[in-house]
């Protein structure tokens, strides 16, 4: 027993990355279909989307980076299909620059989804009255106090460089309090401006979609309901594409909750190797008392 | 699949394999993929900074105007101001970054202090401060929060020493951080291992099946 403790308490880091790998590598490709229940933090956010009035206008956040993809981009496709399903109007930024391409990028992937025989999901979707992206715009805190005055001096020009004043959508909604929702993506601190900056003053709902690192440090404005909802990390993103039903939009399982058999796995693996790491090390120490007591 | 995908694909899984690398032990392959993730990181972030930022706030107004009547001459008060900043690695010339901090934090107090005390501070006080009930089980949540917030303000109290009622106050404190930091250490984890688990995601799918198998 000592012997074992030994070997296991000294166990190469490289063996702990190899299991981590197996518990990933095969539930990703067997999937266990392992049961989860969307939590109310992700169902009051999917219900606030789905509570709003056909033609209301949403803003999405995309602040994120390639770097938190799993987490982010799955959940900006289920929150832009949940959006335009119900015809919901949608207008996109991001305030990082790693998150103008990405933002582009997904929201597009939406846009134009078509089924298996080429039928666009929203064929009637026109852009500058539907949806408009953007793009990036450095100044943080500074943006969101600009959009509370006027999207176009704000943006002049979208993604595409197309001047914002000629789009019929922003003839109706000059600002930000002409929203009714605001819906934050982050990887980084902005959601906790998002609150400050721009829903506490316009008084506009938000909602947000952290990475599961920051998800503790905002559980806080949840409770406070300064977020009407948060759907933290890739576990979140598969709850509310559950909720939206994007498995049957993709036709496919969605890549969040194709993911959580894996983090399942892993979770068990890492709760198994601390209670026996800790097994361990509380048998050595004991042992080690008894000698020095002898 | 186009070949600008398909090489983009292999060039992909090539520095994934290469950072992975280091999981094994450091070697010249993951310093390779380091060293080019941070030029690519460095130049897409100045191309970004440069066309949504300088360009059209500072360049652009000045000698890409339209007609030279347009031109914004104002702009050029941000820009002398902002040059100002660089000049702290002039030691000869670096007082001159004062003024332009001096606007730039007096600026942002006067817009974030009551920002922050009406959007963040004051409701935060409020939601901690909600009456109990209205079941039983809201007022034990209500409860614990307050007891929380109050010991763990005191435990961060330092002008009292932390003996008797404070010491016993302060360490309930800690047991709430604890309780904080094993809550945040969980998510990170579970953050960790989505961003592993996207990776793979990438080198099954993306890479091996559509890639090298050919299927889609």
């Amino acid at each position: 027993m000592q012997r074992f403790s030994e070997i296991i308490l000294n166990l190469d880091r490289r063996i702990i990355y190899a299991l981590v790998f197996i518990c990933v590598f095969f539930p990703l490709i067997k999937p266990l279909e392992l049961p989860f229940t969307p939590t109310q933090e992700v169902r009051d956010a999917f219900n606030d989307v789905e509570a709003l009035d056909p033609g209301s206008v949403v803003l999405i956040s995309c602040d994120f980076g390639p770097s938190t993809i799993p987490e982010n981009y799955t959940m900006l496709q289920a929150l832009l299909h949940q959006c335009f399903g119900n015809d919901l109007r949608v207008i996109v930024l991001t305030l990082v620059p790693a998150g103008a391409a990405l933002g582009n990028r997904g929201l597009m992937e939406a846009v134009k989804f078509a089924d298996d025989q080429g039928q666009l999901r929203y064929p009637d979707l026109e852009y500058g009255v539907d949806y408009v992206y953007l793009g990036y715009r450095p100044g943080g805190t500074a943006v969101m106090l600009a959009i509370g005055q006027s999207f176009t001096t704000a943006f002049p020009r979208d993604y595409e460089q197309t001047p914002t004043k000629t789009m019929p959508l922003f003839k109706e909604i000059s600002a930000l309090g002409d929203c009714q929702y605001i819906f934050d993506i982050a990887s980084v601190g902005y959601p906790e401006y998002w609150v400050s900056y721009a829903s506490e003053r316009e008084n506009v709902p938000l909602s947000v979609n952290c990475t599961a690192v920051s998800a503790a440090q905002y559980y806080p404005y949840y409770q406070s309901r300064q977020f009407r909802g948060l759907v933290g990390g890739m576990k979140g993103a598969a709850e509310y594409e559950k909720l939206v039903g994007m498995e049957e939009i993709l036709g496919r399982l969605p890549d969040a909750t194709k993911g959580m058999d894996a983090q399942s796995v892993v979770h068990i693996f890492i709760v198994i190797a601390i209670i026996v790491a800790n097994f361990f090390y509380f048998f050595q120490e004991r042992q080690r008392a008894k000698g020095g007591a002898r | 699949m186009s070949v600008a995908t398909i090489i983009g694909i292999w060039i992909a899984a090539a520095l994934t394999f290469m950072i992975f690398s280091f999981l094994y032990k450091d070697n010249p392959v993951y310093k390779f993929g380091e060293h080019v993730f941070l030029g690519v990181s460095l130049g897409y972030g100045w191309c970004i900074y440069y066309w949504n930022d300088i360009f059209p706030q500072a360049i652009g107004p000045l000698f890409y105007a339209p007609t030279p009547e347009e031109r914004d001459w104002l702009v050029l008060i941000p820009i002398v101001l902002g040059s100002f900043i660089l000049l702290r690695v002039v030691p000869k010339l670096a007082w001159l970054s004062r003024y332009s901090f001096a606007l730039y934090i007096g600026g942002f107090a006067g817009i974030a202090v009551p920002t922050e005390i009406a959007g963040r501070f004051l409701p935060q006080l409020t939601a901690t401060m909600n009456p109990f009930g209205p079941d039983w089980i809201a007022a034990v949540t209500q409860t614990v929060l307050l007891v929380g917030v109050f010991c763990t303000v005191v435990f961060f109290f330092f002008s009292l020493e932390h003996r008797g009622t404070v010491g016993i106050i302060g360490r309930v404190g800690i047991v709430y951080i604890m309780v904080a930091f094993g809550a945040a250490f969980g998510y990170t984890v579970m953050a960790r291992v989505s961003l592993l688990i996207g990776r793979f995601q990438f080198l099954i799918f993306d890479w091996f099946n559509g890639v090298i198998l050919g299927r889609t």
